[in-house]
C-alpha cells in the first residue's frame, strides 16, 4: 500500500500517540477544514455536532474506565493513502450519513433535511388513490418487479452512475467527478443506460409476461396515471443492512 | 410517461439490496478514491461495492458536496475558452491569406534607363543559346530591344515559381537582392540602334526624339512592396550622363521586377508602377481594369478605366501622355493622351511580360516565352 502523504501520516501518528504539539498543530490546521466541510453538509448545525464529536474520537479515549488504558485514537486508521484533509472529510461524511440515516429510522424527516441536497432516502413515488384499479395496480407491480431485476443486472459502474444521478441527485459534473468521467460522457452514458433499461423491461414484459405492445404501453401508462395502492418506495424498502447496523449500535 | 419512468427508475434504485459481503468502504479508501490514488483493481472493487451500497453512495455524494472548490485557473485556461486557440489560429491564417490576396505587390517599372548598365547574368548567354533559330533571326532584326526583352524574360518567374508561396519568394528576394536587377539597361548605342531601326521601319515618326521628355536628374528609386525596396544606386557622373542621353532619346523601357514570383507573369494582378523618365508622371495598376495616373510624382492619383479586365504585368511610358501596358493573354493597352485607354489588338493570346516603347506608335513587346513583337503603327500591325 503506497503512502503518498508521509507528512500527514507522521502528524496523525504523533497525534495518535498523544503528542500535545502535534495535536495543537492539528487543531490549528484542520479544524477549519472540518468546520467548512460540516457547514457544507448542512446549515442546521447537525454536521457541526458531528465534527465536534469527531475530536473526541481523534484524540482518543482510554480503553479502561480509570483513564489508564491504551489510547484508541481514530488517527490509527489513517494510512497516508490520501491527504489528511480528504480523509477527515471522508470520516465526517460517514459519521454524518450514519447520523442522518439513524435519525430517519426514528422520526419523520423534515422535507429539506438532506445531505447537502435533496432527500437521500426514498420518498413515495405517488400518492395512493382511494379506489385503485386492480388491473392497473397489477401492471404497476409487474413493471416495478421487472425494472428491479433489470437494474440489478446492470454493470456496477452503470448502476452507480444511475444512483448518483437519480438517487443522490448529483449534477452531471459531480457524477463525472465521482466516476472520473467528463460531464458529456456522463450524460451520454446515462441516456444509453436508460434506453437499455427501457428496452430490456419491454423485452421482459413481452417474453416473460406475454404482453403485447398495447399491454406494455398500458403498463407504462399505469405508472404514469395511477400506480394504485402500491407505494414503490415502501415496496422496495425492506431490511436495509446499513440502517440495521446503525439501529443496533444505538 | 418519461417522467413516470424516471420516477419508477429512481424508486427502484433507492430500493435496498442485500448488503455487500465485503462491508462498507472505509474512510481511507473513500479518500483515496477522491484523490485518485486507488489502483485499478481497488477502484473497480470500490465501485462495485458502492453500486450496491446505499450508505456508501450517500457518503460519496456527501463527499462530493463538501469537496473544496478546485483551484481556480486563469480564465483563459478555462475549458470554456479551449476553442479560442484553434479559432485564433484559423482567424490569423485567414487574415494573412486575405492580406496577401488584397495587398498587391508593387511592381516597379522603371521608365528611365538604369543608372548604370547592369551586368548580364551568367545565365543570359545560356538562355540565348538555347533559344531556337527562329528567335535568333528575329533578334537580329531588333537586336538591342530583343536583348533587353530577354533580360526581362529572365527576370520573369518560371512557370513553376508561380505557385510558390509569395512569402517564400519575398524571402528569396531579400536574401538575393541581385535578382531584382533583372534588366540590363540599354546603352546609348543600343538606344540609338533601336531608334534607327524603328525609324527605318516607320518613316512617319521622325519627331519621336523631339517629343522625348527632359533628362531625368537621377534614376528614380524602385520601390516595390513594403519591406522590399529596391533603390537604384546613385549614378556616377559618366553613368548619369549616359542615362540622360538615353532618356533624351526617348526610349522607354519596361522593367519587370520579379516580386514574389507569381505577380510578374500575371498569375494575378500585381501593382505595376510605370513612370516617365523624370518621374513626374506615373501610372499604376492596382486592380484589373483600373489604372491610376499621377502627374505630381505620386502625390495624388486619378483613377482611369482601361475598359479591359486584364492582368497587367508590365508597362512603359515614353512621355507624360503616352503609356503602354501589356499583360496576360496578349493584352496590350495604350493611352496616347494620358486619359483614355485603347485596347490594342495583338496577334497572339500569349502572356506578355515586358514592353519597350518610344512613343505612341512604336513599341516592342516580349512574350513570356521570349518572343518579341514590334509595332510602329500604334499596334495596328505587329512583326
Amino acid at each position: 500500500m503506497a503512502v503518498s502523504h508521509s507528512a500527514d501520516l507522521e502528524l496523525a501518528e504523533r497525534c495518535a500517540a498523544g503528542d500535545p504539539a502535534a495535536w495543537d498543530r492539528f487543531v490549528l490546521e484542520y479544524r477549519p477544514v472540518l468546520y467548512r466541510a460540516a457547514d457544507a453538509l448542512d446549515r442546521h448545525g447537525t454536521a457541526r455536532e458531528v465534527a465536534d464529536s469527531l475530536y473526541a474520537e481523534l484524540f482518543g479515549v482510554r480503553q479502561s474506565g480509570d483513564g489508564a488504558g491504551e489510547r484508541r485514537s481514530l488517527f490509527r486508521y489513517f494510512q497516508g493513502r490520501s491527504s489528511l484533509a480528504t480523509w477527515l472529510r471522508a470520516v465526517l461524511a460517514q459519521r454524518y450519513v450514519d447520523r442522518l440515516r439513524t435519525t430517519r429510522r426514528l422520526e419523520q424527516l423534515r422535507d429539506d433535511d438532506t445531505v447537502g441536497g435533496p432527500d437521500i432516502n426514498a420518498r413515495p413515488l405517488v400518492a395512493a388513490k382511494s379506489e385503485p384499479d386492480p388491473e392497473r395496480s397489477r401492471y404497476t407491480a409487474l413493471l416495478a418487479s421487472v425494472l428491479a431485476r433489470v437494474v440489478a443486472a446492470l454493470q456496477p459502474r452503470d448502476r452507480l452512475r444511475l444512483s448518483a444521478y437519480y438517487v443522490q441527485d448529483l449534477t452531471l459534473a459531480q457524477v463525472g467527478r465521482l466516476l472520473e468521467e467528463h460531464e458529456a460522457t456522463v450524460s451520454r452514458q446515462l441516456a444509453r443506460t436508460r434506453r437499455a433499461i427501457r428496452a430490456e423491461v419491454e423485452r421482459m414484459l413481452r417474453d416473460e409476461a406475454g404482453f403485447d405492445a398495447a399491454q406494455i404501453a398500458e403498463c407504462f401508462r399505469a405508472v404514469a396515471a395511477d400506480p394504485g395502492p402500491i407505494d414503490l418506495t415502501r415496496l422496495f424498502r425492506g431490511s436495509d443492512p446499513a440502517d440495521q447496523v446503525r439501529e443496533r449500535s444505538l | 410517461m418519461t417522467k413516470s419512468f424516471d420516477d419508477l427508475l429512481r424508486a427502484t434504485l433507492k430500493a435496498p439490496v442485500p448488503e455487500p459481503p465485503d462491508g462498507c468502504l472505509d474512510a481511507g479508501v473513500l479518500a483515496a478514491w477522491f484523490e485518485g490514488t486507488l489502483d485499478p483493481a481497488e477502484r473497480a472493487a470500490a465501485e462495485a461495492h458502492a453500486a450496491e451500497c446505499s450508505r456508501c453512495q450517500a457518503v460519496l455524494a456527501a463527499m462530493i458536496r463538501i469537496e473544496p472548490p478546485m483551484e481556480s485557473r486563469p480564465w483563459w485556461r478555462s475549458p470554456a475558452f479551449g476553442w479560442l486557440v484553434p479559432i485564433t489560429v484559423a482567424a490569423a491564417a485567414l487574415v494573412v491569406y486575405v492580406r496577401m490576396e488584397r495587398d498587391p505587390r508593387t511592381l516597379e517599372v522603371a521608365m528611365a534607363p538604369a543608372a548604370a548598365p547592369a551586368p548580364v547574368p551568367p545565365a543570359a548567354g545560356q538562355a540565348r543559346a538555347a533559344e531556337p533559330a527562329e528567335k535568333a533571326e528575329r533578334d537580329a532584326v531588333v537586336p538591342s530591344l530583343a536583348a533587353r526583352s530577354r533580360a526581362s524574360t529572365r527576370a520573369a518567374p518560371k512557370e513553376t515559381d508561380r505557385f510558390e508561396p509569395l512569402v517564400k519568394s519575398q524571402e528569396k528576394l531579400q536574401e538575393k537582392p541581385a535578382m531584382t536587377e533583372s534588366v540590363a539597361a540599354p546603352s546609348p548605342a543600343e538606344v540609338q540602334q533601336l531608334k534607327d531601326r524603328l525609324a527605318s521601319v516607320d518613316e512617319t515618326t521622325p519627331q519621336k526624339a523631339a517629343s522625348a521628355p527632359p533628362a531625368a536628374p537621377a534614376a528614380a528609386p524602385m520601390t516595390t512592396q513594403p519591406g522590399l525596396v529596391v533603390t537604384a544606386a546613385p549614378p556616377a557622373t559618366e553613368e548619369r550622363a549616359r542615362a540622360d542621353a538615353a532618356a533624351r532619346k526617348g526610349v522607354a523601357e519596361s522593367v519587370m521586377v520579379n516580386v514574389a514570383g507569381a505577380a510578374a507573369a500575371g498569375f494575378r494582378q500585381a501593382q505595376v508602377v510605370v513612370q516617365t523618365v523624370d518621374g513626374s508622371t506615373r501610372w499604376r495598376i492596382v486592380a484589373t481594369g483600373s489604372v491610376q495616373r499621377s502627374v505630381d510624382a505620386g502625390s495624388t492619383w486619378e483613377t482611369q478605366s482601361t475598359g479591359v479586365a486584364a492582368i497587367v504585368s508590365s508597362g512603359a511610358a515614353p512621355s507624360k501622355s503616352v503609356c503602354w501596358l501589356v499583360g496576360k493573354g496578349g493584352v496590350v493597352l495604350l493611352s496616347a493622351d494620358g486619359r483614355s485607354w485603347r485596347h490594342v489588338p495583338f496577334p497572339e493570346a500569349v502572356d506578355l511580360v515586358s514592353v519597350a516603347a518610344t512613343d505612341a506608335s512604336s513599341a516592342a513587346v516580349t512574350t513570356v516565352n521570349g518572343r518579341t513583337f514590334t509595332t510602329v503603327d500604334g499596334g495596328k500591325s505587329w512583326k
